[in-house]
């Protein structure tokens, strides 16, 4: 019996990868010799020392199941253009809001909705909520969770989710608390796609800009054509996609401070003339206008709660030194 | 997350449906096997970051090539077979470099009731064995799988699975001399 042939014998003993006939063998060698049996003895202190480690790494296995799960929606969309109408008309009946909102599925819609009511196993119904200016609306999904939608602002979501996902597609600014039940929360926006399981955060989205505040739990946050380059965000964090950029490096924020519009505050930090002028639009349903172009790219910092509009312009004009005008239905900010 | 353990499903059942579509089924399968493979990759890897992006790279190409998958073969072979060649292709870019284990990492982990230095001079030791040595060795050392699945996972025979083996003894002892 050779050297490497009893060691083989040991080790497959060891890891458990002896035949009968084989062990039968090994134990004869054993009892054989005390050569042998040394041999054997220091094999197994050698694998026993080299058991597993317990390395207690955090290998984020939710988080990394969202991104993933972001690139398989991202093949899914790339394999539909491939294949064209004929499979986006069955993509529509089956999963996904997505057909639904592109404009190149306007003409799919209607042949679709044609087949749509001759075919009883399509129980899906798509919702359209939306807010005016001045309004407010507190939404329960039928997984339970709530959405609280801010003036001037739009939700489209299927009442019933589909089984691996629950999608919604928001424009505007809402608050969301998400419940947990093993399917990804997606948010759609137009230039941005949020993914989540269960947590509270705010999403705003308008001119395609989206922004992300993270007020409980982790949220991952992707431009819409580069689902792999997503970056998560933790409590009390902020990040924002502009246009095709990827989403800017998380930031720390007061989540609490920075929501104040769901108890009607209006909070503006660093915030450009022009932007606000628009939350206020929403909020008072007033007609804000310039005098010129560079008065809309001041920047304030500060809050407002409820008080009158002419209060809101005369601090903005005190601390930005400008006046204000009424103007045809509205106000007009001049120099 | 609801678990995914309740009612559990065969990996088989689940390499089915997953060649039909089903993304439910890969998530079941990728809560089943993500940290496990997590913690093979920074074994060889000894970086975080890498070992869970090499993760998520074969995740994705198993989800591409889900069609293609073999309905015969263990879906758990498969996946680190892909992470196996993932790693290889790892250290063979520029990216690669030779790392430590970060010894909080073994200081903080709280079972190990022998003797801590031993484990790091043992594992660094595992460390020097060649590469191709190294895998088969893992695989069966820290894996727990039998010769035949290594055989599959490395294309090699089971032959050459022993062979690698006692080879790995061999030179473990020697190293483990000093």
């Amino acid at each position: 019996m050779k050297k490497n042939d009893f060691q083989n014998l040991c080790l497959k003993s060891l890891s458990k990868n002896i035949s009968d006939e084989e062990n039968k063998k090994l134990k004869l060698l054993l009892e054989e010799s005390a050569q042998n049996r040394l041999e054997y003895e220091k094999t197994k202190k050698l694998w026993e020392d080299s058991s597993p480690l317990n390395l207690n790494l955090d290998s984020n296995t939710e988080i990394e199941w969202i991104k993933l799960n972001n690139i398989m929606k991202t093949l899914n969309e790339e394999k539909i253009e491939k294949t064209g109408i004929a499979e986006s008309i069955k993509t529509f009946f089956n999963p996904g809001l997505r057909p639904a909102f592109s404009l190149g599925a306007l003409l799919i819609l209607i042949i679709s909705s044609i087949l749509y009511f001759t075919n009883n196993e399509t129980e899906r119904i798509l919702k359209t909520i939306s807010t005016t200016n001045n309004e407010h609306k507190e939404i329960t999904l039928s997984d339970g969770s709530l959405v609280k939608l801010n003036s001037g602002s739009e939700l489209e979501y299927y009442e019933n989710f589909e089984e691996d996902k629950r999608e919604i597609k928001l424009n505007g600014e809402a608050f969301f608390s998400v419940k947990k039940d093993g399917r990804p929360f997606i948010i759609s926006t137009e230039n941005a796609v949020t993914t989540v399981l269960g947590t509270q955060f705010n999403v705003w989205s308008r001119d395609k800009e989206t922004r992300v505040i993270v007020k409980e739990g982790r949220v991952s946050l992707a431009e819409n054509r580069s689902l792999t380059k997503a970056v998560v965000l933790s409590k009390d964090e902020y990040s924002k996609v502009v246009e095709a950029m990827p989403p800017s490096e998380p930031e720390n924020v007061n989540a609490e401070e920075m929501l104040g519009w769901m108890n009607g505050r209006i909070v503006f930090n660093g915030t450009v003339l022009d932007e606000i002028a628009g939350e206020l639009e929403r909020y008072y349903d007033v007609k804000i206008t310039f005098g010129n172009d560079k008065i809309s790219g001041y920047s304030l910092t500060g809050s407002f709660e409820n008080e009158e509009i002419d209060t809101v312009l005369a601090k903005i004009c005190l601390a930005l030194d400008l006046k204000y005008i009424e103007h045809e239905n509205g106000y007009k900010l001049l120099e | 997350m609801s678990s995914p353990t309740t009612n559990r499903k065969s990996d088989s059942d689940l390499l089915e449906k997953i060649r039909n579509g089903d993304s439910n089924a890969f998530r079941i399968l990728f809560f089943r096997y993500h940290q496990k493979l997590v913690d093979f990759s920074y074994y060889r890897t000894k970086n975080l970051e890498v070992s869970k992006d090499l993760v998520q790279e074969i995740f994705t190409k198993t989800w591409i090539s889900r069609e293609n998958l073999d309905p015969k073969k263990s879906i758990k072979s498969y996946l680190y077979k892909s992470l196996t060649n993932q790693i290889i292709n790892f250290f063979n870019s520029s990216s690669a470099k030779t790392l430590k284990f970060d010894d909080s990492i073994l200081r903080s982990s709280s079972n190990h009731n022998d003797d801590l230095e031993n484990k790091i001079d043992i594992f660094t030791a595992i460390e020097k064995l060649p590469e191709q040595l190294k895998t088969v060795f893992m695989l069966s050392r820290i894996e727990g799988f039998k010769y035949s699945e290594i055989a599959e996972i490395c294309s090699i025979s089971v032959k050459a699975v022993e062979k690698r083996m006692t080879k790995c003894l061999k030179i473990l002892r020697k190293l483990m001399v000093h």
